[in-house]
């Protein structure tokens, strides 16, 4: 039995555990980052790499923005190409609800100088005129993004093992030792590593991890079916297309016009952790799709996939230190929106387990959120300017007028 | 006649067995990692034609033993269906 030690040991090697490793081990902390599988195993090597400031909940609005400045300079620093496309997001809005809440949403980010534009139906068509005349409108950011999440999970890998950080792949991790209300090791199916902070960071098994340590952590996973055609002539602009009820990419890098369909889920639709291929799924996402670019008829799946959400009760992530036990870090429950914030997470991990304050305030992440009570419906319910993933079935699609 | 090194391998995605063995030495020890790096399986054959190729390469490279390389997980679907046909069951469902 091996036995091991670290400062830090980070439980999870997706992007989230990834960019903590980064930071943590550049700011000289001996850190090791533990996993049952290999790199990006799970969500972070499943996801179309989107990166959005449009449609967040206002808590996490200055993450995003935070985030998208160290996107831009991640390239340089990682030192590796990410394939950062700058190509925009557009979420078409089925209805003039969905239209209302787009142009909350454009008056709420200014404060923050996100550049977001309200497009009319005339304006859509003109932008993208292989859009159907079922949305109504859309909500534009041209200066949201896309990245390759294989090359940035590399890229992150690669610059914390140079600053010294140690990773253990194929490695289950079957309990934590707590002693007098504090962390103090991790067991391995590799042996036990004697640590004194852990970050949880296991995407939708980030429940079963903290509950080790006895603490509850109200994570749902929902899985999130994704479907790949084969390539075609560009006839989208090079942006994400997002609807609340399916999400759509046709990269213009040349050789790589595959177009991508992904559909959306969240608790209350289907829930848990199978991988398997839901055909009910595939058919209504291909329905929903078509309506909003029929063009695309006619093109041929060539492979489906699966990844898995972590939803929380309000659907922000969980980000910190637990009360009940010294030492034990959340970083989980992304809710599909990760990604975007990757480079923001492991600065913020880094700033509170170093620096013991964070930069950004990390309150309304706190798990403490979920126990308070008597809780306030208002604070549970996907709050209302969030574009959180709906679950929306076809025959809600209502015709525009 | 093709430089030793521009020689393609996955022809879907236009990869060489330069990139295919740089990746390798990067660290990439598996199909799925050669795979996500590379692109060389992602495309429209998903890896039926340069699958073999690549596990022999990830072989040889690594020492590893060929037969304990895996391939690439198999998804649906086992050939290209055309997105209308789904849309016509899905009208057909319902």
């Amino acid at each position: 039995m091996t036995s091991l030690r670290a400062d830090v040991v980070i439980i999870g090697a997706g992007t989230t555990g990834l960019s903590a490793a980064y930071e943590l081990a550049k700011a000289g902390v001996d850190v090791m980052l533990v996993d049952r599988g290999f790199l990006a195993q799970e969500a972070s090597g499943r996801n179309p790499g989107g990166i959005r400031q449009m449609g967040r909940d206002i808590d996490e609005v200055p993450v995003i923005v935070a985030a998208m400045r160290r996107w831009h300079t991640l390239e340089e620093e990682l030192g590796c190409s990410i394939e950062l496309d700058p190509d925009g997001y557009l979420w078409v809005a089925l209805n003039e609800q969905e239209l209302e809440v787009q142009k909350k949403l454009v008056e709420r980010d200014a404060a923050y100088g996100i550049e977001e534009y309200i497009l009319d139906r005339d304006e859509l068509k003109k932008l993208a005129p292989a859009i159907s005349d079922f949305p109504c409108g859309a909500l534009y950011c041209p200066t949201d993004m896309m990245a390759n999440p294989f090359l940035v999970t590399k890229g992150y890998y690669d610059a914390a093992r140079r600053h010294g950080a140690r990773f253990l792949f194929g490695t289950e991790v079957v309990d934590l030792r707590v002693e007098g209300g504090r962390v103090c090791g991790v067991v391995t199916s590799q042996g036990e590593i004697a640590t004194g902070v852990v970050i949880d960071a296991a995407g939708p098994w980030s429940h079963e991890i903290a509950s080790m340590a006895g603490v509850d952590v109200p994570i749902v996973p929902c899985p999130n079916q994704f479907i790949l055609c084969e390539p075609m002539p560009p006839i989208l602009p090079p942006f994400i297309l997002i609807s609340s009820i399916a999400v759509c990419r046709q990269p213009a890098r040349p050789g790589h016009n595959q177009v991508f369909i992904g559909n959306t889920n969240a608790p209350g639709g289907i829930m848990g952790c199978s991988k398997a291929t839901d055909y009910g799924e595939l058919l209504r996402t291909t329905a929903n799709i078509l309506k909003i670019v029929p063009a695309f008829r006619g093109l041929n799946v060539i492979r489906t996939w699966v990844g898995i959400l972590a939803f929380t009760p309000d659907d922000n992530f969980i980000l910190g230190y637990v009360e009940q036990v010294e030492g034990l870090v959340l970083a989980c429950g992304f809710s599909g929106h990760g990604f975007a914030l990757t480079p923001m997470i492991g600065q913020l991990l880094r700033e509170l387990i170093v620096d013991g304050e964070t930069s950004l305030n990390m309150a309304p992440f706190h798990l403490d959120r979920f126990e308070k009570g008597p809780v306030e419906a208002d604070r549970l319910r996907p709050k209302e300017l969030h574009f959180a993933h709906q679950h929306v079935s076809a025959d809600r699609l209502c015709p525009t007028d | 006649m093709a430089e030793d090194g521009d020689k393609i391998i996955c022809r879907c995605e236009e990869v060489t067995e330069r990139e295919i063995l740089e990746a390798i030495d990067e660290g990439c020890d598996s199909v799925t990692w050669v795979k996500r790096r590379t692109r060389a399986g992602m495309g429209l054959c998903q890896g039926r034609t340069c699958g073999r190729l690549v596990v022999r390469m990830v072989a040889r490279q690594t020492g590893q033993d060929i037969a304990e390389i895996l391939p690439d997980t198999r998804r649906p679907p086992v050939r290209p269906i055309p997105l209308d046909i789904l849309e016509q069951h899905s009208e057909a469902d319902g």
